[in-house]
Formats: structure tokens, sequence, C-alpha cells
């Protein structure tokens, strides 16, 4: 966390996003927030501060004060989503995919959160196939990346065990667990580049690479990202 | 003798040393050169120890070295480690690699490796039938020209194209395949090589990225003994390395090895339409589908019983037995022993009770034989076809209860032909834990074709109620007992990875080999135990200890078992071989001396009784004295406590069999 970090050393528009995910997740868990209440609990690092950047986004249009209480306006509602989305998706890509400690995921989805472009938001998503919920198990919001999925675009990328048997796809990633299986499949040509098609997902998922079928654990399959192809 | 002098003399060229990837017929070749046969079956593992023979129709009649399976010359598994050390043992071998022409990226994978070890080669692209029916087409002169080493096309099985590896083998060199390392990895090689004997000369270099890929089997290889302090520096210019390239340094260097692998494949390799999708090719798929796989396998295990435990144990074995046995050879002994023999114990030492005509030569000849025999025959189809490794797809789950996965099913399916050969196969395991929990279960109670056959020509005379229950028990002990194993025996399991070959039609004449050697192999290793074992009982019997055991072993056989007290006889002559034991039984049987309870119950302990005794050397040689005791010790009062605890169950519910 950042926590270590003065306040007044951040620039007005990160600690506005700051509060405004804040929000965001207060509300989701049901518990109000009050000026004072924010100070304490938010993330970023609790000071003096925050009322001053309370009332610079009050001014913005983008909170506003009901009873005491703090609320997200109907402008404030999409920018504390898209905060929100940022970060939950890199904490799925640093702590599921390159299987960071979470505390190291936290601080760097807390810093990424600020920078990540829609552009880059959309191609982080879709890379992860994207995932409906954030390693602590709370939603992400969908983003437009999104709905296109369910209109039956593949995704850029996804996992060899998330493929329908019959598709095929080219790796991009094998990321096991244990390295000697990295090696292994390295020699049997399942290494980036390689194409895979998947055969059949019970009893066993079944693969084939090149003409070579084979037989793998759930789990293995589920290190092998892979770039899904339309056609045979 | 001035016949037959190539036999006699020491060869004049190096060995020949087989390498290539698993189930690539390296094996068929090695018979063709040779004319000795090794097993060849159609999954990948069917080799695991080194055989040598001589090739007389090779120049210079050279040793020629079959060896187990490999994907890479950085070993993943105790098998592919016996690959690769071979090569390092045998600097002076020529190399022939036999690969699989329609996964030529594969075989090339390896090439790159070989030739970075310097070693002189020919490259056989066998399997050349099966690449042409899936329109795979390599330019295999084309090939020859930029590896610079001969190149062969063969499809071992029809013995074509092996005629040109004599006319080749002296043409054999380095192969020509140049991986593009990261510079940072050429200067760490450099350095690493620089550190290691001389005595390597130019496999130097191989060595060096075999040992920056993070391969530390070299400390035990005689020829690789690196200098006093060596090691560590190695380690350390490892860990440098793969800081630098952010990745691990065998990921890097098998990214290069691909990379001019495809790019040669770009040139060489074409892929055309082949024919469309076989029956074969679809009966393969069923016998891995998740709902069609369970009727294959049952079909499969209806086959059989019907061929092993209804043909070989029935019928073969009233043939064998009552008619030639009976009417025949044993009259014929007795007749004879009583003319040549003045003494009755002489007499009664060949064709007496325990006689060695009347006893073991008849168990072992007209009562196992047939049955393994037939078993030999059903066990080799089904090896050819390619159905075990589908049978691994479908019980990968099941076997995940015991700690292990569905590569485990290969052993011990073996372990229903043999459990010694079976115990050497846990090699193709990759964790130690695996290959001792797999080497007690197929002590405990995988039963071997012997044994297997007997007992299903005495449950195949009662009611089929007797099979299930014997089949539940046994199965189910071997779940059990594999699920506390596989949390009580320390160490770490390993996921499923399997390669699933193609489903091949199985050739006859392998099948006929196979089991001839199989049961020659049988009656040498069985034949003169039956025949220890009757010595044993004749003694016993005659010193008048017999009865005194007997009554010793009452309280375990006739109170807690519930069986007559001669079934003693046959737990003794167990110890030796279970499948004698089981015939002890059938005997026993026949002789209206069991009922269908008491039937179940022997069956059953006898089952889970004592590996035999070849068993237990392979055993000791390969987990060690101090394991093989334990699992011996726990072993024999098991068996006898889960036949009391099954004899009291079957008695209380008032079963009849
Ligand atoms: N159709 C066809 N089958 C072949 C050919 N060569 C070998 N086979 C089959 O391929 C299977 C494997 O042959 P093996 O000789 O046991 O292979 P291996 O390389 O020794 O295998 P491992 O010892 O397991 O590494 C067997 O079923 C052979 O009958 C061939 O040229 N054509
Ligand atoms: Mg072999």
């Amino acid at each position: 966390m950042n926590g270590k970090r003065s306040f007044d050393s951040r620039p007005a528009a990160i600690a506005h996003e700051e509060v405004l995910e804040e929000l965001w997740t207060a509300r989701e868990g049901g518990t109000p927030l009050t000026v004072a209440r924010l100070a304490e609990t938010i993330h970023a690092g609790p000071g003096e501060g925050w009322s001053e950047v309370v009332r610079e986004l009050v001014e913005r249009r983008l909170v506003r004060l009901a009873n005491g209480e703090l609320e997200l306006t109907e402008t404030g509602e999409p920018e504390a989503r898209q905060i929100v989305r940022r970060h939950r998706l890199a904490e799925v890509l640093f702590h599921q995919v390159l299987e960071l400690p979470m505390e190291v995921t936290e601080a760097e989805a807390c810093n990424l959160e600020h920078v990540l472009t829609p552009q880059a938001t959309a191609a982080v998503c879709s890379f992860l196939g994207h995932p409906p919920l954030c390693p602590h198990g709370r939603s992400i919001p969908p983003g437009e990346c999104c709905s296109a999925l369910s209109r039956r675009v593949p995704s850029l990328i996804c996992r060899l065990a998330d493929l329908v048997p019959g598709e095929r796809g080219r790796v991009v990633l094998v990321a096991p667990r244990q390295r000697e299986r990295l090696h292994q499949l390295a020699d049997l040509g399942i290494m980036p580049g390689a194409m895979l098609g998947l055969r059949q997902r019970k009893p066993s998922i079944v693969v084939e690479v090149d003409q070579t079928v084979l037989a793998l654990e759930d789990e293995i399959a589920q290190a092998i990202y892979l770039q899904p192809m339309v056609g045979p | 003798m001035s016949r037959a002098p190539d036999l006699a003399a020491r060869p004049t060229a190096p060995p020949v040393l087989l390498v290539g990837n698993p189930n690539v017929g390296k094996s068929v070749i090695f018979g063709a050169l040779t004319r000795t046969y090794v097993t060849v079956a159609n999954y990948p593992g069917t080799t695991v120890e080194i055989t040598r023979g001589r090739a007389l129709s090779l120049p210079g009649a050279p040793d020629v070295i079959d060896a187990p399976g490999t994907n890479s010359l950085t070993p993943q598994s105790d098998d592919e480690r016996v690959a690769r050390d071979l090569l390092l043992a045998e600097p002076d071998a020529v190399v022939l690699q036999v690969g699989d022409t329609k996964n030529l990226r594969r075989v090339l994978y390896l090439t790159a490796q070989l030739g970075e070890l310097g070693r002189r080669q020919l490259l056989v692209l066998n399997l050349q039938d099966e690449a042409l029916d899936l329109g795979v087409r390599v330019e295999a002169s084309e090939l020859e020209r930029r590896l610079g080493v001969p190149v062969i096309p063969a499809t071992a099985t029809r013995n074509q194209g092996l005629d040109a590896i004599p006319g080749r083998l002296h043409q054999a060199t380095v192969a020509r395949l140049e991986c593009a390392y990261p510079g940072v990895v050429e200067r760490a090689a450099l350095e690493v090589a620089a550190l290691l004997p001389e005595e390597l000369g130019n496999a130097r270099r191989g060595v060096a990225l075999m040992l920056l890929s993070g391969d530390r089997g070299f400390a035990q290889l005689p020829h690789c003994t690196l200098p006093e302090g060596a090691a560590e520096l190695v380690e350390r210019r490892r860990r440098e390395l793969e800081r630098a390239l952010g990745t691990s340094a065998a990921t890097a260097i098998a990214r290069a090895r691909q990379r001019a692998v495809v790019e040669l494949l770009q040139q060489v390799f074409h892929v055309q339409r082949g024919r469309g999708v076989t029956l074969r090719d679809r009966l393969g798929d069923l016998s891995m589908h998740p709902i069609w796989g369970v009727p294959v396998l049952l079909a499969v295990l209806f086959l059989a019983y019907e061929f092993v435990g209804v043909f070989g144990a029935g019928t073969l074995v009233r043939l064998v037995e009552d008619g030639l046995f009976g009417k025949v050879i044993n009259p014929a002994a007795t007749a004879l022993a009583g003319r040549v023999l003045p003494w009755e114990w002489a007499r009664s030492l060949f064709v007496g009770p325990y006689g060695v005509v009347t006893m073991a030569l008849t168990y072992a000849i007209a009562i196992v034989l047939p049955v393994v025999g037939t078993f030999f025959v059903l066990f080799g189809v089904l090896e050819d076809s390619g159905y075990l490794p589908r049978l691994a797809v479908m019980l990968n789950r099941i076997f995940r209860g015991m700690g292990l996965n569905g590569k485990a099913v290969l052993p011990m399916i073996l372990g229903l032909g043999c459990d010694t050969m079976a115990t050497l196969t846990t090699r193709i395991l990759p964790t130690r834990k695996e290959r001792v929990l797999v080497t007690l279960l197929l002590a405990l109670g995988v039963p071997c074709s012997a044994q297997l056959g007997v007992v299903l020509a005495m449950l195949g005379s009662m009611a089929p109620a007797g099979t299930l229950i014997w089949g539940g028990v046994v199965a189910g002990t071997l779940f059990g007992v594999g699920w506390a194993a596989a949390r009580l025996v320390p160490g770490k399991g390993s996921q499923f990875l399997l390669e699933v070959p193609p489903m091949r039609v199985p050739s006859l004449a392998n099948i006929l080999v196979k089991t001839v050697a199989r049961t020659e192999w049988y009656l040498k290793e069985a034949l003169p135990l039956f025949v220890l074992g009757t010595l044993l009982l004749f003694v016993l019997d005659v010193t008048a200890i017999l009865p005194r055991l007997e009554a010793l072993a009452r309280p375990l056989v006739v109170g807690l078992l519930g069986l007559p007290a001669q079934a003693t006889d046959a737990f003794l002559v167990g110890f030796l071989r279970r499948d004698y034991g089981a015939a002890g039984f059938f005997v026993l049987r026949r002789g209206g001396e069991l009922d269908g309870v008491q039937s179940v119950v022997a069956l059953t302990v006898i089952t889970l009784f004592v590996p035999c005794i070849a068993n237990f050397f392979v055993m000791i040689k390969e987990r060690g004295l101090k394991v093989t005791l334990a699992m011996v010790a726990f072993i024999v009062p098991f068996a006898f406590a889960v036949g009391a605890a099954l004899n009291w169950a079957l008695r209380s519910l008032g079963v009849h069999l």
C-alpha cells in the first residue's frame, strides 16, 4: 500500500480517483461514508487532507453530500466504475496470471488503476478472458469489451481449459506452477507460437499439437494461455 | 571352429545407440538389426531398461543398444535419464536416431541437442506409412543436405527402408542444426564449457547448455565429475544468466531450439490433405469418450473374461490337465516310477501328492500355462492397439484419489501381466512418491496373469456373485490402501501428462513373438520355483513337520479364515509365488474341500499375499531393502486381516455361494 507516501505529494487527479474508488467500494459493502470515516478508511492512506479533496470533487459535481454521507453523482458513477474496474483487472493479472503475492498485487494494482488508458484496459480485460471476479471475489464492473463477448466475438486470450472441444488456438503463454512442467511441455512442443487443438475435456483433457495427442491434467490446461483461432 | 566366426569375434566397429522419442519404433529396429526380441508395444515407455545385442548385418558387427525413449536430453523422469546417461557413458557410439516422420518437429528438436553434444549420427524417419496416411511429406534428401547426416525413410514394421542402414553407417556425422541462442547464453555456455573436463571433448558445449538448463543429474556420472568448486561456479553463472534473461535459461534455450527447428521444418515438411477419419481413429476416440468409454471398457473386460477365464482357464485347462496330464503323463510317470524306483520315498518325490511331476509340473504346465498363454495373447492385442493409454485417460480421476494419476494406470495394468516387469515400469512415473505407491499396490493386490488365470478358473466354477465379491474386495482394498498410503508416504505426486499414440492394427507376428517370449520367460521363472516349493512341501511332509505347521497355523487358517487345515500348504508355497498358492486352492476346490465362501476368502487372501520372489528382488533393486521389507511386513498380516474380516462378514450375513 501507499500509506507511507505523504498525501500532499500526490497529484490531485490521483487523489480524486482514490476517493471515487473508495466510495464505490463502500457502497458495495453497504457502509455509507462520511468525510471523517473516509479519512480513516481510505486504502490510499488515511490522513488529514482528504476533506479538501472531497470539496473539490463536490465542486466538480462528481460527489455530493446527503445527510452528511458521501454519494456518487450520475457523473461520478461511471468514473468510479472505470477505476474500480482497472484496479480489479490489475489484481487478476498480477495475482492469478503472474502469481505475485497479494501484498505486491495490491500495491501494483493501486498504481496501475491510475495510469491505464481505456484501450489498454480493454486489452488487459480481453487478455484475461473478461474475468467476472477479482481475487477477493468481488465483481469486476464489465466494460464495453465484455459485452462484445456476449455477442460471441472470441476473446483475445483464453486458457486452454476454456476452449470448446474442436476449437484451436495459438499458444501465447505457458505459466505452470512447477518449473519442470514448463520444460516438459516445451519438449513436447507446447510453447509460445505452437498451435493447439482441444480434442475433449472429459474424463481428462486431451489436446493435439501437430500430430501429437496429449492427455493432461486440468491444472496444466489452466496454465496454458492461447489466442483462439476462428475456423478449422 | 571355423564356422560362425563373427559371433565369437569381438565387434570391430563402435557400438550403435538407438535414441529417439518414445514409441517411435526403436525396439522394432533393434529387433530387426540384432535378431533379438525386446518388447514392442504401442505406448510410450515400453522400454525402460537398456538391452544390448550384436548386429551381424552391420559392418564391423557392432553392438547395438536399445534404450528408453526421451523427448529431450535434459531428462524429466528416470527412464529419460537412462537414455541421457547412456549417451554420455558411450562417448564413441554412433547414434542411430529414430523418429516419427509425422512428428518431425519433435524429432529435430532432439537432433539439435545431439548435434550440440557433438554426436555422430544417422536419422531414421520411421512410420512412413502413417505419415503417408496423414498426408505428411518430408523431403528426405533436402533434409539430409541441410543436416549433413544420412536421413533414411523407413517403415520398420514392414521391414522397409532398414536395409539402407548398413551401407550408410559409415557416413554418420554430427548434425548441423544451428540454434541462435541469445548472446548472454552463448557467453555463459562458453564459460561453463571451459570448466568441464577434457574427456568430454566436443560434447562440452552440449553439456554446458544442459547444466545451464538446470540439469543437476551430472554429478553422479562417472565421466562428468566436475572439478573442485566448479559446480558452485556453474550454479552462480546460471543464476546470473537467468537474471540477465529475465526468464529461466531452460526456457530461453528451448525457444531458440524450437525456432531453429521450425525454420528447417518450413523447408522440408509439407502437409497435404490426408485420408479422412478412419474406423480406427473413431474407435480410439470412443474408447476415451466420457460416456462411450465405459461400454468400451466393459466390452474389453467381457472379452477378457470369455477368452482367458472361459476359454483358457476352462476349456484349455481341462484339455491339458484331464487329458494330457491326467490320462497320459501322470499315469505314465507313475508306472515308470513304479518300475525304475525301488524306494517308496523316491517314488513319492516324483509322483506322490507332493510329487515333482504330479504337483509341480501339473500345476505349472497344466493349470497355469494355458491361462498365462491366453492372457498374453489378449494382453498383446491390447498393448499393440493403443488402448492402454486411452484407459489411462479414462481412469485418471479415480487414480487421483490414490495420490497418483492416469500415467500410473500403465504399470498397474502391466502388473496384470507380470508384477515384476511392472515394478520396473514404475520408472516412467515422475516422482519418487508415485513410484513407491505403485510398487506397493502392485505387490499388495495386482494379481499377475498366472494368478489371475487360476483365480478366474476357480471363480468361473461358482456363482457370479463370487467374482464380484472377490473383485470388489480386492479393488476396494487397493483403493483404500492407496488412499491411506498417499497420505502417509511423504513427497509429492505429479500432474497427469501422457502422450496418447494413434490406434494401430496389432500385428499377428508381433503378438505371437511376444507371447512366446513371455511364456518362455514365465516357464523359466516359475517352473524352478514350483519345483522348489514342491520339494519344500515334500521335505516338510516326510519329516512330519508339515502336520505340525498345519496345527500351528490352525487358529489362523481354520479359526479366523474358516478354511480347512490343508490350505496351509497353499499359503506356504504362496510365499514363493502367489499363483502357486492359488493353484493349490484350485486343486482343493476341485476335490470338493472348499465351499464357495471358503474359496472367495482363500482367493482374496492369496491375491493380497506377498509378491513372488522375483518381484521381491526387483522391488529391492528399485526401491531399496528398507522400503521393500516395510512393504512386505505390512502386506502379510494385512492380507490375513482382510481375509478374516471377509470371512466374518460373509458368515454373519449368511452368504452362500
Ligand atoms: N504402422 C507402423 N507402426 C510402427 C512402425 N514402427 C513401429 N511401429 C509400432 O509402433 C509401436 C512402438 O514401437 P516400439 O518399437 O515399441 O517403439 P519404441 O521407440 O521402442 O518405444 P519406447 O520403448 O516406448 O520408447 C509398436 O506398436 C510398433 O508396432 C512403422 O513403421 N509403422
Ligand atoms: Mg522400446
